[in-house]
């Protein structure tokens, strides 16, 4: 019991770490991903076509084989040495760009048709129309899923403990092997990941859906 | 070897999940916290700390060593059960309360009336959903060689340290996974569509 309170500053700033990550790769993710899901909704085939293979991409592809073959592999291709962080950041925000685009596009798709047509022959281009009028409806329907998101991507975070970024994973396998007290340490991960993760997702069930849905309806 | 794992994993989610879902939907209360607690940190843990746990974590308090490849598939096992638990729930949430009624009132007892009525329809409406979980197993069964499980990812690790091309060797793993999992994600797209039709 010693042993976990020693260490449980040493476990908070790998919390924030995971935290850390999370945020700066969800942004990325955000903003590729509205891009990716507007590419998908366009009327040019090749960007559409582009646009669907990322998507097909990175969500078939397992995190940890996108994450070692860049780190691994992408890397040594094109000579360039990333540092970890770089590795860890990029990948989490090219897989869950895919995944955010797909609730993007459905959240586009449940706007009506006749918003869209009505701006663009009030004379707003493409682009406006995305801008002024369908983006801002779209908030209330995508945030509840993009919260779970962030659930899901504060759990895989972990896996970046592999290339080496001193996050909780993995300052809990360092701690693990040297202390050689597994059972205790895994035990103190998993709760410290738990109540990141359920609160998360209890704020979202309690407090957001509702308030989005009772906005709407 | 990834095959047989997602797929013993699915399996044995499958039957965690049932249960979970039980216990979640039971009226006796107590029942019922154990599937909240179940089902909460089963979807709130990540897949690789429950890896790590159970592999090197849970020998050391239970005195029983477990194979690499056992507590990498009960892991696996026990952390989707508690997804497809919800997914059961949904589906029985998602059959009409007329049906139950209906099959009371001709004299089914409840556990007639959950076996013969409720269950096969909840099961047609979770199958898509169970596909994209399955498809989400097979890429997390990668994690499986963290802890030595010779899976498709491990083998890729060790032929890269003989050969030193990791670019190759990493890309043809991808393009593996790729595969399976469009091959599954398309399965499960032929499902919906036919239910979806038949509905």
């Amino acid at each position: 019991m010693d042993l976990i309170i020693g260490q449980l500053g040493y476990f908070a700033v790998g919390a924030m770490y995971s935290l850390g990550l999370t945020l700066a790769s969800m942004s990325i993710a955000i903003c590729i991903g509205i891009v990716v899901s507007m590419g998908r909704l366009a009327d040019n085939i090749v960007l559409r076509w582009t646009s669907t293979a990322f998507v097909d991409f990175t969500r078939g592809m397992p995190f940890l084989v996108l994450l070692i073959w860049v780190y691994y592999g992408l890397a040594i291709l094109l000579d360039i040495s990333l540092t970890p962080l770089v590795a860890g950041i990029g990948c989490l925000s090219i897989k869950y760009a895919g995944r955010l685009a797909e609730i993007f596009r459905s959240g586009i798709q449940a706007i009506e048709k006749g918003q869209a047509e009505a701006a663009l022959s009030l004379g707003f281009s493409k682009l406006q129309t995305y801008r002024r009028i369908i983006l801002p409806q779209i908030v209330p329907i995508v945030i509840p899923p993009l919260v779970n998101e962030v659930v899901g991507m504060i759990q895989d975070s972990a896996i970046v403990s592999i290339v080496g970024i001193w996050e909780l994973m993995r300052r809990g396998n360092s701690v693990a092997n040297a202390t050689l007290k597994p059972f205790e340490i895994y035990s103190t991960i998993a709760v410290i990941y738990l109540i990141m993760t359920i609160s998360l997702s209890q704020l979202n069930e309690r407090y957001i859906e509702k308030k989005m849905f009772g906005k709407k309806r | 070897m990834t095959i047989i794992i997602s797929l013993l994993s699915m399996f044995l989610g499958m039957i965690a999940g049932m249960v979970g879902c039980s216990l979640k939907m039971s009226r006796n209360g107590f029942l019922r916290t154990i599937g909240t607690v179940y089902i909460e940190i089963a979807r709130g843990i990540p897949n690789i700390v429950a890896i790590f746990w159970f592999y090197y974590g849970l020998p050391i308090i239970t005195g029983i060593t477990f194979s690499a490849f056992t507590s990498g598939v009960v892991a696996l096992s026990l952390k989707y059960g508690g997804y497809i638990a919800e997914i059961y729930r949904a589906g029985i949430e998602a059959v009409k309360v007329g049906q139950k009624e209906a099959a009371y009132s001709v004299g089914f007892s409840e556990y007639q009336t959950m076996r013969r009525i409720v269950f096969p329809q909840a099961f047609r409406i979770a199958i898509p959903t169970l596909g994209n979980v399955f498809v989400g197993l097979l890429q997390n069964s990668a994690l499986l060689s963290v802890i030595g499980v010779a899976d498709l990812m491990r083998k890729a690790e060790l032929a890269v340290s003989e050969t030193w091309r990791p670019f190759e060797i990493y890309t043809t793993a991808a393009v593996i996974y790729l595969t399976l999992t469009v091959m599954f994600s398309r399965l499960s797209d032929y499902y919906e569509k036919k239910t979806a039709y038949e509905r």
